[in-house]
């Protein structure tokens, strides 16, 4: 994408659109979500004062398609989350998938920290610090017995 | 040797002998009641087709239209074919999913029952007790709600108990959405919902807190209580009420407050009274030897299981009893009268009312009643014992199908067949002015398309033609007598007396007509 032209003309058919859609969908997505949230949470907190306001930008077909999302399509997004838990026989996890809309909104939150930055540090890399789980030497154990040596790095634990 | 030969044969081909049976009775069953012009026969019958027809034939079509105390789950099946006028008036917009559902319990019951049992004799008496029940029959050809939830309920059974059985978790999650569809369908379901949640927790105590059980009642509940929580928001963002369906004028408390102004119903505050009277029900709609062998058959499953009693094997079965509890409770606290002829105080509005809610323990009693016995000889005279209650319960003499005869009790009255008639013949187009609350007949019978109704669900025309009526309405459709019509309770009198002539007039209705 640092070179679009060229990206659109190594693609063939529509694979650029998909990609924009499914990569440059996704984080915009987070930007919008508190958004849509707000609208939500005042279209029933001030539905006397502000509610017809809202309706207005919501014409039948919009509406329906919005309200599936807001229903069936977050509820949707959550279950997956506990399916794939159970597949794994993740079970005891499978009570917090509820909490997956909070995940949301800190992604939401990473997101707009996000576009702060790239105005006020763009050459800044806020670099996420990996390793704490070696901290826990149940988990040194699992990987040590998945890759079938010792781990090399364990220092980081410090 | 022949014998043999068809035995062995009979037994390979047993389910699909169930099936094709189901379907030949159930539209050999219809057509007859078609022809007899009793598919709609039910007052509510009517509603339901007319609600589902608003969603898209209305001033303001769109699933508001689905309103807030019916829940939408028939509605919503309707939708590919009520649009059509054949299908709508005939009610085979709503026969149709109902007749699937009818086939689909028959089957499943049976295969429920060989899950458990591994006694394909078993599985063969349950699906004859669902099969052959002459109520369960003439409610599938209608458009009304319950072959639809005794279908969901068995297949909420069915799949619990197969994951029990298997482990595997789309069993779980296919339980948990049979369950919430049947939760938008009937509120006795809600029963069942909470029910099941138990039923979880109780097997995850059981685990001794295993997070296998742990995960698997949080991944059924998110599925099972959707349903309702969905109805809720519903309430919520349509009418700025999530319990909207209790207070609606239109709810089945309101409508008994009405009915049961003079006279306490049957089994309100009297325990006792309210078992008796679903007992009584459950007499008239599946037969007096069929419930007294449910009850023996409960008992000896009770024995059978007292030392696994709170194993969920032996719990998932009792999700079948859940309806028959909320009816007694339902019952007990008056807010859905049922009327039986041992104890009817009032004959109003039949000695059956409301008698078709004892079909929701339809599936108990095949449950029950299959799983007594394993041996051959006793399947044999139970089997028999069914056949004859069936025998004993069909319409002859004095006999009648009882919810037939409930659908048959509120004949229309001479005065509403007069207006209608004169509305059907007279009617020149032009927007009339009605309420739904009462007067499904006319806007089913007349068969004026729904758009030409301003009704309650038009909402803010239905709020401004109560103010100002000539300016929305040809014509006005009104009952000073029905204390359910709003268009009466609301509308401008003076404005309805300047601007419209009377055109028809009896003791219940008038039927107005714009001044020009």
């Amino acid at each position: 994408m640092r070179n679009s032209l060229q990206f659109i003309k190594d693609q063939k058919d529509f694979h650029f659109l998909t990609f924009q859609l499914v990569v440059g969908g996704k984080v915009l997505s987070m930007i919008i979500n508190p958004l849509m949230w707000m609208i939500t949470v005042s279209y029933f907190v001030f539905r006397s004062t502000l509610g017809e306001f809202i309706e207005s930008f919501y014409p039948a077909p919009v509406l329906y398609m919005a309200v599936i999302s807001l229903f069936l399509g977050n509820f949707l997004y959550m279950y997956y989350y506990a399916i794939g838990c159970a597949k794994r026989g993740h079970d005891e996890l499978i009570k917090y998938t509820v909490f997956v809309p909070l995940y949301w909104l800190a992604m939401s939150f990473a997101a707009w920290k996000a576009i702060y930055q790239i105005f006020h540090k763009p050459h800044y890399w806020p670099k996420t610090k990996h390793g704490y789980h070696l901290s826990n030497q149940k988990a040194i154990n699992h990987a040590e017995s998945i890759i079938g040596r010792g781990l090399t790095d364990i220092k980081l634990k410090k | 040797m022949l014998l043999n030969k068809f035995t062995s044969w009979f037994e390979r081909h047993l389910l699909s002998i169930i099936l094709i049976s189901s379907l030949v009775i159930s539209l050999v069953s219809f057509f007859y009641y078609l022809q007899l012009d009793l598919i709609t026969a039910y007052g509510d019958s009517r509603g339901h087709l007319n609600i589902a027809r608003r969603v898209v034939d209305s001033v303001t079509p769109g699933a508001a239209q689905f309103g807030g105390y019916w829940m939408p789950f028939l509605h919503v099946l309707m939708l590919p074919t009520i649009w059509n006028d054949f299908f709508w008036q005939t009610g085979i917009s709503g026969s149709i999913p109902n007749m699937i559902s009818y086939v689909i319990s028959v089957v499943f019951i049976y295969k429920l029952v060989y899950l458990i049992s591994k006694n394909k004799f078993s599985a063969f008496i349950a699906s004859i007790i669902v099969m052959l029940n002459l109520n369960l029959i003439y409610m599938q050809a209608t458009p009304m709600t319950e072959s639809l939830f005794i279908a969901t309920l068995i297949l909420t059974v069915y799949f619990l108990y197969k994951w029990i059985e298997e482990k595997h978790v789309p069993d779980l999650i296919l339980s948990a959405l049979f369950l919430a569809l049947c939760s938008i369908n009937r509120y006795e379901s809600w029963s069942t919902v909470l029910a099941s949640s138990v039923l979880l927790i109780i097997n995850w105590i059981h685990s001794r807190f295993s997070k296998k059980a742990e995960g698997a009642f949080v991944l059924f509940s998110m599925v099972a209580w959707l349903g309702i929580f969905g109805w809720l928001a519903w309430g919520a963002i349509i009418f700025g009420d999530p319990l909207e369906f209790m207070h609606n004028e239109l709810s089945a408390g309101n409508q008994t407050k009405v009915a049961y102004a003079e006279v306490k119903p049957v089994g309100e505050g009297n325990l006792v009274e309210a078992v008796l009277t679903n007992f009584f029900s459950l007499k008239h709609t599946s037969g007096m030897i069929l419930t007294a062998l449910t009850g023996l058959g409960l008992a000896v499953y009770l024995v059978r299981r007292f030392k696994k009693i709170f194993h969920i094997k032996t719990l998932a079965i009792f999700l079948f009893l859940t309806p028959f509890m909320f009816e007694v409770l339902t019952v007990y606290v008056g807010n859905v009268p049922v009327e039986v002829p041992e104890l009817s105080r009032l004959n109003y509005p039949s000695n059956y009312f409301n008698i078709r809610y004892a079909l929701y323990s339809l599936p108990a009693i095949a449950f029950f009643v299959a799983v007594m016995s394993r041996k051959k000889l006793i399947q044999v005279f139970i089997l028999c014992l069914v056949l004859l209650n069936y025998f004993l319960l069909l319409p002859y003499g004095s006999n009648k199908i009882v919810t037939l005869n409930d659908a048959g009790a509120q004949p229309a009255t001479p005065e509403v067949k007069k207006s209608l008639e004169w509305l059907k013949n007279n009617y020149d187009g032009g927007l009339i002015l009605s309420s739904t609350g009462g007067n499904d007949k006319h806007m089913f019978d007349t068969g004026i398309h729904q758009k030409e109704y301003i009704t309650e669900g038009a909402y803010k025309i239905w709020d401004a033609a109560m103010q100002d009526p000539a300016k929305y309405a040809q014509w006005i459709l009104i009952s000073d007598k029905n204390k359910r019509d709003n268009a009466y309770r609301n509308i401008d009198k003076f404005k309805l007396k300047n601007d419209y002539k009377v055109m028809n007039e009896n003791d219940e209705f008038m039927i107005l007509r714009a001044k020009d």
